[in-house]
C-alpha cells in the first residue's frame, strides 16, 4: 500500500516546480518588452536595425547624448511644471472637500460624491473639445496653464475620493477631543487630523503625479511646442524622418524610469490608489 | 460650538474644490450639449454654428463608422477584459502563499501597470515590427512566417489587445491577490480538515468570497478600456482603414483632425452617457460602497 504521506509530498513537490515554472514565464513575458526597449536605447543605429535582433552587442550612450542635447530637457521641464503645479492645487483644492464628505451630512452628499467620480471617468474627448474651444477664446492654447487646468480635472476628483477614505478611517472620537479642547472644526482638521492622514496624503500626491506625467491625450491635443510634455515628445520621435527606434527607446527610457521609482515607494498603497479607494489595505 | 460657524468652515473648505469642478468639468459639459446640437466646424469659423438639432447625433447612429467604432471598442474591451481576468486570476492564485522571493516577483510583475502607456504602446509597435521586430524573430523559431502585424486587418486588433493584455493583467492580478489576503484562514481551514479538494476550495470558498473584488476590477477595467486611446492611437491610429479604429479613436478624428466639432461633440455626449451608466453599475455593486473590501 502507498504510503498517504508520501504521495501528498510528492503531488506537492510536483505542483512546486510547476508553479516556478509558470511564474518564470509570466515574469519573463511581462519584463521582456521593458528589457528590449531599455536595451535598443544603448543600441547603436545601426544595431537597432539589424536583424535577428541583437542585444548588449556595443553597448553606446548615443542615444542619450542625442535625446538630452535636444529639446527633450525641456518638455522634461513642463513635464514637471504641469504635474507639480496640478498636484498641488488639486491637493490644496481637494483636501478640505474630502474631509467635509468624510465628516459633515449634508443633502445630496452621495449624489455629490458620485458626480465628483463621474468627472474622472468621463471620455477624454468630452473634456477636451469644449476646453479646446474654451482655451481657443481666451488664447490659452499651447500653455502651461492650460494644461495645469486639464490635469487637475482628473487629480482634484481623484484626491477628493481617495483622502476621503483615508478620513474615514480615523476614528471621528480623535476630532470630537479636538473640539472639545476648543479647537473649531478647521483648527482640528489641520492640527488634529491631517498629521494623522499625512501618509496616505503623500501616497494620493505621488499617485497624481504619475498620472499627469502618464498623460497623453489632452497634452496631444492642447499643446503644440512650448507645452509639450513628454509623452507627447517620445510620441514626436514616430516623424517625418520615419521612426527612430533608438533615439526612442532613450527618451521612453527616461520618460518611465522616474515612473517606476515613484511606483515602488507606492507599493504599499498601489491597489488603493488604482481602485481609487475602493478596496483598502 | 457655535452653529454658525460651523456652517461656515463647512463652505469654505467644501465649495472652492466644488467651484473649480464645476468650472472645469461642468461648465465644459454643458457647453459641449450645446455644440452637439450645432454643425461648428473649428476649421471654418465664418460658418457660425447653426443650430441643426438631432442631426449629428441621426448621422452618427446611421452612419457605417460609428457602428465599426462601436464594435471594435466592444470586441477590443470584451477579449482584453475576458485575458486579464484569467490570467490575472491564475497569476493571484499562484502567488497567495508566502515563499521565497514573493514580495520580488510581485514587485517586478506589477511593473507594466505604472509605464506610460504611449510608452508600452510604442514598445510593442517596435516589437510588432515587420522587419525588425522581436515578435517575428520569435516566431521564427516555430517555422511560422514574418507578419506585418499592425498593418494585417486581421491581426492589428488582436495584436492591440495583446498589448493592453500585458499593460493590464498584473493590476488585475495585484486586485484579486489583495482580495484573496483580506480572506480570513478559517474556512480554508476548516475545508482542508473536512478533506476538500484544493478545486472544491476554489469553487466553494474563494470565488464566493472574492466576488466583491472581482466586481470593482471588472467595472474599473470596463470603463478604462472603454477610453482606451493611447495604446491604439501610437500602434495603429485606427488603421489599417477602421479595422482599430475604436471610440475613443473615432471621436478624436473627427474633433481634432476633420474639425467636425459639432459631430465629435454628439460623439462624446453619446460615450459619457455609457460611461456615466457603467459608473453607476460601479457605485452600485462596489467602488462607492466601503464595506466591499
Amino acid at each position: 500500500m502507498l504510503n498517504m504521506e508520501g504521495v501528498i509530498q510528492m503531488q506537492n513537490k510536483k505542483g512546486t516546480i510547476i508553479k516556478v515554472i509558470l511564474l518564470a514565464i509570466a515574469l519573463l513575458i511581462f519584463l521582456f518588452p521593458i528589457f528590449w526597449m531599455v536595451s535598443a536605447s544603448f543600441k547603436t543605429k545601426a544595431d537597432v536595425f539589424s536583424f535577428p535582433p541583437v542585444f548588449f552587442a556595443n553597448p553606446t550612450l548615443e542615444n542619450y547624448r542625442d535625446v538630452l542635447s535636444s529639446e527633450f530637457p525641456r518638455y522634461i521641464l513642463n513635464s514637471v511644471i504641469i504635474a507639480v503645479s496640478s498636484v498641488f492645487i488639486s491637493v490644496l483644492l481637494g483636501t478640505p472637500a474630502a474631509y467635509t464628505l468624510s465628516r459633515f451630512h449634508f443633502k445630496s452628499k452621495e449624489a455629490t460624491a458620485f458626480w465628483i467620480l463621474s468627472t474622472r471617468m468621463a471620455p477624454p474627448v468630452a473634456v477636451a473639445l469644449p476646453m479646446f474651444l474654451m482655451m481657443k477664446t481666451f488664447g490659452l492654447l499651447d500653455t502651461h496653464i492650460c494644461l495645469i487646468i486639464l490635469y487637475t480635472t482628473f487629480n482634484l476628483s481623484f484626491v477628493i475620493w481617495m483622502m476621503r477614505g483615508f478620513f474615514d478611517e480615523i476614528p471621528r472620537s480623535i476630532d470630537e477631543a479636538g473640539l472639545v479642547d476648543g479647537c473649531n472644526r478647521y483648527s482640528t482638521f489641520v492640527k488634529v487630523v491631517l498629521p494623522l492622514v499625512g501618509p496616505g496624503l503623500v501616497a494620493t500626491a505621488i499617485f497624481c503625479l504619475i498620472f499627469s506625467w502618464n498623460e497623453f491625450f489632452f497634452a496631444l491635443t492642447m499643446s503644440r511646442t512650448v507645452a509639450r510634455t513628454v509623452p507627447v515628445a517620445v510620441q514626436g520621435y514616430i516623424g517625418i524622418y520615419g521612426l527612430r527606434w533608438g533615439e526612442m527607446s532613450a527618451a521612453a527610457t527616461l520618460a518611465t524610469f522616474p515612473i517606476l521609482i515613484f511606483a515602488a515607494l507606492m507599493q504599499k498603497h498601489l491597489v488603493r490608489g488604482l481602485t481609487l479607494g475602493a478596496i483598502k489595505q | 460650538m457655535n452653529h454658525l460657524s460651523e456652517k461656515r468652515i463647512f463652505y469654505v473648505m467644501f465649495l472652492p474644490a466644488i467651484i473649480v469642478l464645476v468650472i472645469i468639468t461642468l461648465f465644459p459639459f454643458i457647453y459641449a450639449v450645446f455644440v452637439s446640437l450645432t454643425d461648428m466646424q473649428i476649421s471654418r469659423p465664418q460658418l457660425g454654428s447653426p443650430f441643426i438639432g438631432l442631426r449629428n447625433y441621426l448621422d452618427l447612429f446611421t452612419g457605417y463608422r460609428f457602428w465599426n467604432s462601436f464594435k471594435v471598442t466592444f470586441v477590443f474591451s470584451f477579449f482584453a477584459l475576458l485575458f486579464e481576468l484569467l490570467i490575472g486570476f491564475g497569476l493571484a492564485y499562484l502567488l497567495k502563499d508566502e515563499f521565497r522571493g514573493r514580495q520580488i516577483v510581485i514587485a517586478l510583475l506589477i511593473a507594466p501597470i505604472v509605464i506610460p502607456p504611449i510608452v508600452s504602446g510604442l514598445t510593442w509597435r517596435f516589437m510588432y515590427d515587420a522587419n525588425l521586430g522581436f515578435i517575428n524573430y520569435l516566431i521564427g523559431f516555430f517555422g511560422v512566417n514574418a507578419q506585418a502585424w499592425l498593418g494585417n486587418p486581421s491581426l492589428a486588433l488582436p495584436a492591440i489587445i495583446i498589448t493592453d493584455i500585458w499593460q493590464w493583467t498584473p493590476f488585475v492580478m495585484l486586485v484579486i491577490l489583495s482580495g484573496i489576503q483580506a480572506i480570513p484562514i478559517e474556512p480554508f481551514e476548516a475545508a482542508r480538515i473536512d478533506g476538500a479538494s484544493n478545486w472544491q476550495i476554489l469553487k466553494y470558498i474563494m470565488l464566493p468570497m472574492l466576488k466583491s473584488v472581482v466586481l470593482v476590477v471588472l467595472l474599473l477595467r470596463t470603463i478604462e478600456l472603454f477610453r482606451t486611446f493611447d495604446t491604439i492611437y501610437i500602434m495603429t491610429e485606427g488603421g489599417p482603414g477602421v479595422v482599430t479604429e475604436a471610440m475613443s479613436i473615432n471621436s478624436y478624428l473627427q474633433g481634432f483632425q476633420f474639425f467636425n466639432t459639432g459631430k465629435a461633440s454628439a460623439f462624446a455626449m453619446i460615450m459619457l452617457v455609457t460611461i456615466i451608466f457603467i459608473c453607476q453599475l460601479y457605485v452600485k455593486y462596489g467602488g462607492g460602497n466601503p464595506d466591499a473590501e
